[in-house]
């Protein structure tokens, strides 16, 4: 973390270096008046100078190249895939091809969710291509849970005396079923309050059916309706990050835990590798320790090069927070659990990516605020509207990405994106976050994580 | 980006203030930087490579060879008794010339944005011109893209 710290402050004095040697000393307001039809408009031409726009462009390309090398790394790692190496060690079942079409196990972890379950289980229902088991794992329920999954004819598996949340429920239930799981096997684990969109299934199994190296596949996730604007920023924020995803091709950076498939073969690895390779308790498929267990998964997974992809078709809808608390709750988990992981794997060829990111977002944190700053004293202190056209054009190009990737969220995403501002503050919002878990990290604080349907009983420590 | 003329609650001088200025400077080089990285997230990247596909290049093969006897033949890879320059014309295809389109087509809009912004009183024509020739870029590069063309495309070009 502190290292993220470090990196976020050298880039920050650069930039600021930077600043002191382009700066425009003997800046003088020179304006001038333009009419545009009836409007006389106060216009000043002063911009930055021709350096600091040379510069800035440098650093795009530096950032660019890291960018790229990162992929570059991750590429490696897949075409030589460690997990090879272990399967092959594995005593008793070498890593064989599998023999016919995939075969689907849906595992829904459910903790108290009698309200969510009968949704979650009609897009089961709805799938084009029927899952090929369901199982309801149900973690410490004292609601009706059991009830619903045995009304409706599903099986359904009891965890026992487990006290570490959705990742030791499933632990309990996957040592059973992988310990006699075919190479064409493979375990859907989705959330009972998520709902998958219809063709999920047959669109993720047809993926691991056409290349038999791919370990796993995420899905793409959307917001519920409704939670007004609250909920309108999250939905713009998944549909951006989304659009992102269907433009990376797939290329996923976390295996979202609201639904993804993954081969039997390759939790096998990861939970062969645990203790050796990359943390946790060996034999275990998840480590229970993490936060974020979705997030850990997938850096066990990218430490082994699995290969993984999320198709923009696995659509799954998922709940939003309703307020403004429970989302400051529900990231702070997100990004402690990032963090936390990040710090247990340390900086390895698998990880390398994900730390640039953090990075990345802390000095994101500075240039966002910063230049919030600057907005608001220029603001106060002026006393007339001055127009600049530099920075009126630098401005469209951010309005207009804003509004373009939030097109496809429908007009309420547009209308919000197009008013630019609080986006801007919602954006600010998630940044405190993030400023806050580093606080608490390097602080060594201790925090009790609530959620808006608790999936666990108060005061129990992850 | 712009500013607004009324309740003056800071002296107008600290606009001209020297530390002023090299905030300034400092959150124009990040908001330049910002605006090259938002563009560069807009491009389309290039389909994943298929590691069957590749195994079946390398020396070492990946497990049990090529043809896994399946009936058709996968989206990405090669038909049964494709030419050698298969993958390669492909991806020129499908990958390449799609992101060469893209990236000439934002240069153009950044070098454009950058000279109108330089002297915004020259002619705004060719600018504006090379604007929406930087769109149409684009445009024509997702278009590509997604039509996934086949090499009949490249057998003539």
């Amino acid at each position: 973390m502190v290292l993220v710290i470090a990196v976020v402050v050298s880039a920050t004095a650069i930039a600021l270096a930077v600043g002191i040697a382009t700066a425009n000393t003997e800046f003088s307001a020179t304006f001038r008046t333009v009419a545009l039809g009836p409007l006389q408009l106060t216009v000043s031409d002063s911009g930055p100078s021709a350096g600091l726009v040379w510069l800035a462009a440098i650093s795009v390309i530096i950032v660019a190249l890291i960018a790229l090398a990162f992929e570059g790394i991750a590429a490696l790692l897949s075409a030589r895939p460690r997990r090879k190496v272990l399967s092959a060690r594995r005593h008793g079942r070498r890593m064989l091809p599998p023999v016919g079409p995939v075969r689907i196990t849906v595992l829904v972890p459910a903790h108290n969710a009698e309200a969510s379950l009968p949704a979650t289980l009609d897009s089961l229902e709805a799938q084009t291509r029927a899952p090929d088991r369901i199982i309801v794992v149900a973690d410490n329920c004292t609601d009706g849970t059991v009830r619903i999954a045995h009304d409706r004819g599903y099986e359904v598996f009891e965890s026992v005396g487990n006290v570490h949340k959705k990742g030791g429920a499933l632990n309990q239930v996957l040592a059973r079923l992988l310990n006699e799981a075919m190479p064409e096997d493979a375990f859907l684990v989705m959330d009972a309050d998520t709902q998958l969109g219809h063709e999920y299934l047959a669109i993720a199994g047809q993926a691991l059916d056409d290349d038999p190296e791919l370990a796993a596949v995420g899905g793409v996730f959307f917001g519920e309706g409704g939670h007004g604007v609250l909920g309108q920023f999250q939905r713009n924020e998944y549909t951006r990050y989304s659009a992102e995803i269907r433009r990376r091709r797939g290329r996923v950076f976390v295996l979202t835990g609201t639904a993804s498939v993954f081969r039997s073969e390759a939790l096998l690895d990861v939970s062969a590798a645990r203790g050796v390779y990359i943390p946790g308790i060996p034999g275990t498929t998840y480590d229970t320790a993490a936060l974020t267990e979705d997030n850990e998964l997938t850096l066990a997974l990218k430490s082994l090069g699995s290969s993984l992809i999320s198709p923009p078709e696995c659509t799954v809808t998922t709940e939003l927070m309703p307020t403004w608390r429970d989302l400051w709750a529900q990231r702070k988990r997100w990004q402690r659990g990032a963090l936390e992981n990040l710090s247990a794997y340390g900086i390895t060829p698998g990880t390398v990516r994900y730390w640039g990111q953090q990075v990345g977002i802390g000095y994101g944190t500075v240039a966002l605020i910063s230049a919030m700053a600057l907005m608001l004293i220029t603001f106060l202190a002026v006393d007339q509207w001055v127009w600049f056209p530099f920075w009126v054009i630098i401005g469209s190009v951010f309005w207009l990405e804003r509004v373009i990737t939030a097109w496809s969220g429908g007009w309420r995403a547009r209308g919000l994106a197009a008013l630019l501002i609080p986006e801007l503050f919602y954006d600010v919002y998630l940044q405190m976050v993030f400023v806050a878990c580093l606080k608490d990290i390097v602080l060594g604080h201790d925090t009790h994580w609530g959620h808006v349907q608790r999936t666990h009983e108060p005061g129990e420590a992850p | 980006m712009s500013m607004l003329a009324n309740g003056i609650l800071l002296p107008q001088d600290l606009l001209n203030s020297l530390w002023f200025q090299v905030f300034a400077a400092f959150v124009a080089f990040n908001t330049v930087i910002y605006v090259g990285l938002t563009l560069s997230k807009l491009m389309v990247w290039p389909r994943q490579a298929r590691l069957r596909a590749m195994a079946a290049h390398l020396p070492t093969g990946g497990r049990g060879g090529g043809g896994t006897g399946g009936a058709a033949t996968p989206p990405g890879l090669p038909p049964e008794g494709a030419p050698a320059t298969w993958n390669l014309r492909t991806s020129l295809v499908g990958n390449d010339a799609p992101i060469a389109t893209a990236g000439l087509g934002a240069l153009l809009i950044l070098i454009n944005a950058i000279l109108f912004a330089w002297d915004p009183s020259g002619p705004a024509t060719p600018h504006i011109v090379g604007l929406a020739l930087g769109v149409a870029f684009i445009g024509a590069a997702q278009i590509m893209s997604r039509a996934r063309l086949g090499q009949e495309a490249m057998s003539w070009s």
